[in-house]
């Protein structure tokens, strides 16, 4: 059963009074505790999709079968922390004041690794911690489905490492499904159950790496071939279906 | 060298003009009618103290400025909360309110005396002309400078338009309320003593007018250091409101 099931979405903006076409009849589905990657070039519709997804935009067309609204988290590419909040108000600012339970808090304040700083403010975390925080705040609705829109492109190599290493984690231990966007083709290898490739306002290609992230060796053959095979699909888009 | 100190610098200022001030009078260049020596305003201001007119005076200015300026307060809140939550009503009154904002409060007081007499009313109107528009101005360019960034987020955690409002733009504009208030401040203190002196039988405006009736300058010379020195206490007050609300976001140079 997919939890998340798009057919036909349309989706036009209008730039300098011309009209621009960036979604185009785009096929998508989702799994229910699958990592689904979203691959594509910047400009390519990515960031528009998961917006739809999310409820920020309506699409001119097309049908979209999602959980509920209150279901679905969302991390932008920007953690977007409350500046005035400090990280357990941050964190638990999805929640009402009623349902914000301190040790529901805490525990989420482990799982993304922030212990030390529930009093910090955002300006006096890294950008990694403030990453970390964002996921938090999202978890903490206890989403079915999490949309992710690049959100580790802002960070160093080795911070971005150890995000994907924090996600997988959390990913393995929560079972929620996740909507992964990246432009990055290594950190689609790395994570994604599902690798959607994105051109022209549609999928062009899907790929299914086989071994479950966690024991996927991102150096080894299997990796470096369905790299080879992505970036063909790129130049070409292939429909590699199972 | 050792540093001087800010507090000292700004001591320093003081007492250069006070040994100016003391040097002119002992040279005699004006008559003490125009330019008591500052020996006897601070004389006359102990007495003034003493005898309980500079207080009970002081008192019922910042009494009024404090009605007029909640006044404000209050309906800054209404129009910006009406404005967020509903902006179709906005331009039933912005030209309004633009049209009040450039006229001069201190110009409607001899309407207002004509209206409503030298009673309470016409001076808590006047500030709330007065301070009303930088509050509002500031409060909303606060409000409605939020960037969509932040807004957004609350629209995908499902927030209705009015807990946005209250738990993302509200907070996110601390900082420039804080500045509406202390600009607004200071200009209610300006206008509540002008106020005063136009039509009024207490306040510190009416004490300066009255002294001066009375050619007392020392007197006049001592009300006007009062205000300043009451004005440059609340401005230091609410810049440290300003910072303090702007440290924790990281911002502690504002």
């Amino acid at each position: 059963m997919s939890e998340l099931t798009v057919r036909g979405l349309e989706k036009s903006f209008s730039v300098n009074g011309e009209k621009r076409r960036v979604l185009r009849g785009l096929d998508l589905d989702a799994d229910t505790g699958e990592i689904t990657v979203i691959l594509g070039r910047s400009g390519c519709g990515k960031t528009t999709l998961l917006r739809i997804l999310c409820g920020l935009e309506k699409p001119d067309g097309g049908s979209l079968a999602l959980p509920d609204r209150s279901r679905i988290g969302m991390v932008f590419q920007e953690p977007r922390l409350m500046p005035w909040l400090n990280t357990r108000e941050n964190i638990g600012f999805g929640l009402g004041r009623k349902n914000a339970d301190p040790d529901k808090i805490s525990g989420l304040v482990r799982t993304v690794g922030l212990e030390g700083f529930e009093k910090a403010y955002p300006a006096q975390l890294s950008g990694g911690m403030r990453h970390r925080a964002a996921l938090a705040r999202a978890l903490a609705c206890e989403p079915e489905l999490i949309l992710m829109d690049e959100p580790f492109a802002a960070l160093d190599y080795f911070t971005r490492a150890t995000m994907q290493r924090e996600l997988l984690r959390i990913h393995r231990e929560r079972r929620m499904g996740v909507v992964f966007v990246t432009h990055n083709i290594d950190e689609a290898v790395l994570l994604g159950d599902r690798i959607c490739i994105m051109s022209d306002g549609g999928i062009s290609g899907r790929f299914y790496p086989g071994p479950s992230p966690a024991e996927r060796d991102p150096l080894g053959e299997a990796s470096i071939a369905l790299k080879r095979s992505i970036l063909s699909g790129l130049g070409n888009a292939p429909d590699q279906n199972k | 060298m050792k540093k001087i100190g800010n507090f000292s610098k700004k001591l320093l200022v003081f007492a250069a003009i006070l040994l100016a001030w003391d040097l002119v009078c002992r040279a005699g260049v004006w008559s003490t009618y125009v330019l008591p020596p500052p020996q006897k305003v601070f004389q006359t201001l102990l007495k003034m103290a003493g005898s309980g007119e500079l207080g009970r005076n002081l008192l019922i200015s910042l009494r009024r400025v404090a009605e007029g300026f909640a006044v404000s307060c209050l309906l800054t809140f209404v129009l910006t909360a009406a404005a967020a939550l509903c902006p179709r009503i906005v331009p039933y009154y912005s030209d309004l309110l633009g049209m009040i904002r450039h006229i001069p409060p201190i110009s409607l007081i001899p309407l207002f005396i004509l209206w409503f007499g030298i009673g309470e009313l016409p001076k808590i109107i006047v500030i709330v002309l007065a301070s009303l528009f930088p509050v509002l101005l500031n409060t909303e360019s606060g409000i409605f400078g939020c960037s969509r960034e932040l807004t957004e987020v609350g629209k995908v955690l499902g927030f209705s338009r009015s807990r946005i409002f209250f738990r993302i733009m509200l907070p996110n504009a601390v900082p420039d309320i804080l500045v509406g208030v202390r600009i607004g401040l200071g200009y209610a203190w300006r206008a509540i003593v002008g106020a005063e002196m136009i039509a009024a039988a207490s306040g510190l405006g009416y004490m300066i007018l009255d002294a001066q009736t009375l050619s007392r300058t020392d007197k006049v010379i001592a009300g006007v250091l009062v205000i300043g020195f009451v004005g440059l206490v609340t401005d230091g007050l609410c810049a440290q409101a300003v910072r303090l609300a702007s440290r924790e976001r990281g911002r502690a140079d504002v």
